[in-house]
């Protein structure tokens, strides 16, 4: 996938920017867009340019490094690391993402998108993912 | 006879408060962000109609009573000013709150490059660090000419042109403007690296107003060199205090155009964090200082505890400066 990484956030969405921060950096992660070695911008840089609260960054970063994908040094920021693959996931880990996944396509029914478009676009992030 | 004087000082900063609504770009009218066709509404032509003829009673009374009643102008002027001001503060909170349920949401989308090299400082801000050595320079030239200075000299000018605080050659009398410039120098450059690094990258506005602040820098420092060398070098007060103004007004002019810039991105504060339009207050934002919405130039987030240092720190500064030179 081309492009810089980067994030986006909906201050007017229910979900709690740090969960959208997260969720956004998880992404670029997961796409190999941001690898291991490179530099994240220091948690007040992000909070500054997205306008939410430094802890809400921090936060995330946190999230994160307990995921295993950062490494955090005080004052040093965040740095991408080589991410030892974990176990498989528990079954109710996967049913947990079974349901998650349930919602997000019933929300996609509801605003008229066809299953093969569903099934097409799950088909293509997945195929997009490297890791 | 007619003090001139106070009229054009009243007149001008009249002028200012009544333009006080045309200094912020098309989408922003009194501090609400509004679409980019309501200033020619109706409703928009009449908030601004209303906001003038307010601050026209105190602005027009102040230029008649100046005139008549010269001899007192310093009191009057002093009234005059205050009144026209809080017209123009009062007008603009009652035209915001009219305006409000005109308002537009800014974008709540926010897109963030992942880039984490440190930004570059601008060079032009260590210009701001020159006219610190021009203060050194009048503080040699003085030590070096000790002699010519005079016992006792002016150092402060009313707006009559009259000396009205003075000095003796000692140390302090000597050197304090040069103290209290020096100090302001520093604390204008601080506020610059603040404004720097305390805003965000996006903002359009954030580069010209570390230029402006480095102008104030330069005027402030030529100012106070000036009221220090005067006496030794007979420079007339009219040269000391009206010096540093040619900057201070091309800084003014140059933030004022750069800020209607209307292909820069809109504001992207939460309209419910601003209070009258003017304070902008949330905790929730790492800013340190965002755009103004009632002028040109930032404001303080006052939700970040950062800002009152700041803001405090210049009081503290000027009272030291004061203290300094009594």
């Amino acid at each position: 996938m081309a492009g810089a990484p980067r994030i986006r956030i909906d201050l007017s969405s229910p979900v709690p920017a740090m969960r959208q921060i997260a969720d956004g950096l998880r992404v670029e992660l997961v796409e190999g867009r941001l690898k291991p070695g490179s530099d994240l911008p220091s948690v007040r840089r992000i909070a500054m340019e997205l306008g939410v609260h430094f802890n809400t960054v921090a936060e995330a970063y946190r999230v994160l490094a307990a995921e295993g994908w950062l490494d955090l040094r005080h004052g040093r920021g965040a740095t991408v690391v080589e991410r030892t693959p974990p176990a498989t996931a528990t079954r109710n880990e996967v049913a947990d993402y079974r349901q998650r996944l349930r919602e997000l396509i019933s929300q996609m029914r509801a605003r008229g998108v066809s299953p093969a478009k569903i099934a097409a676009e799950l088909r293509a992030l997945a195929e997009g993912l490297n890791s | 006879m007619i003090p001139v004087n106070p009229l054009v000082s009243h007149a001008l900063f009249s002028l200012v408060v009544l333009s006080i609504p045309h200094l912020t770009r098309r989408e922003i009218l009194f501090g609400v962000v509004v679409p980019l066709d309501f200033r020619s509404s109706p409703e928009g032509l009449r908030a601004v109609r209303m906001y003038r003829s307010v601050v026209a009673i105190p602005a027009i009374g102040g230029l008649i009573a100046i005139a008549l009643w010269g001899y007192r102008f310093i009191p009057i002027l002093t009234v005059a000013e205050i009144a026209t001001l809080l017209a123009g503060g009062m007008a603009f909170v009652a035209m915001n709150r009219k305006l409000k349920p005109f308002a537009v949401q800014p974008q709540p989308v926010r897109v963030l490059e992942l880039r984490a090299e440190p930004e570059r400082l601008p060079w032009f801000i260590w210009l701001g660090l020159i006219p610190l050595l021009l203060l050194v320079a009048a503080a040699l030239y003085l030590n070096a000419n000790w002699d010519s200075i005079p016992p006792r000299f002016p150092v402060h000018w009313g707006i009559d042109g009259n000396p009205n605080r003075w000095a003796d050659r000692s140390f302090r009398g000597v050197y304090g403007p040069l103290f209290f410039g020096t100090e302001l120098v520093v604390w204008f450059f601080g506020f610059a690296l603040a404004i720097w690094y305390g805003s965000r990258q996006s903002e359009p506005l954030r580069k010209p107003m570390v230029g402006f602040l480095v102008a104030v820098q330069w005027a402030l420092a030529l100012t106070m060199a000036g009221v220090s060398l005067g006496p030794v070098i007979h420079l007339p007060v009219a040269v000391i205090a009206l010096g540093g103004m040619p900057i201070i007004l091309l800084a003014v002019i140059y933030l004022v155009k750069k800020s209607r810039d209307p292909r820069a991105p809109v504001d992207p504060t939460p309209n419910e964090c601003w209070k009258g339009g003017m304070i902008y207050y949330n905790p929730n934002d790492a800013a340190l200082f965002v755009a103004r919405r009632d002028s040109v130039g930032f404001t303080s987030n006052m939700g970040n505890p950062w800002s009152w240092v700041m803001l405090g720190s210049l009081p503290v500064l000027i009272a030291i400066g004061f203290l300094v030179m009594r």
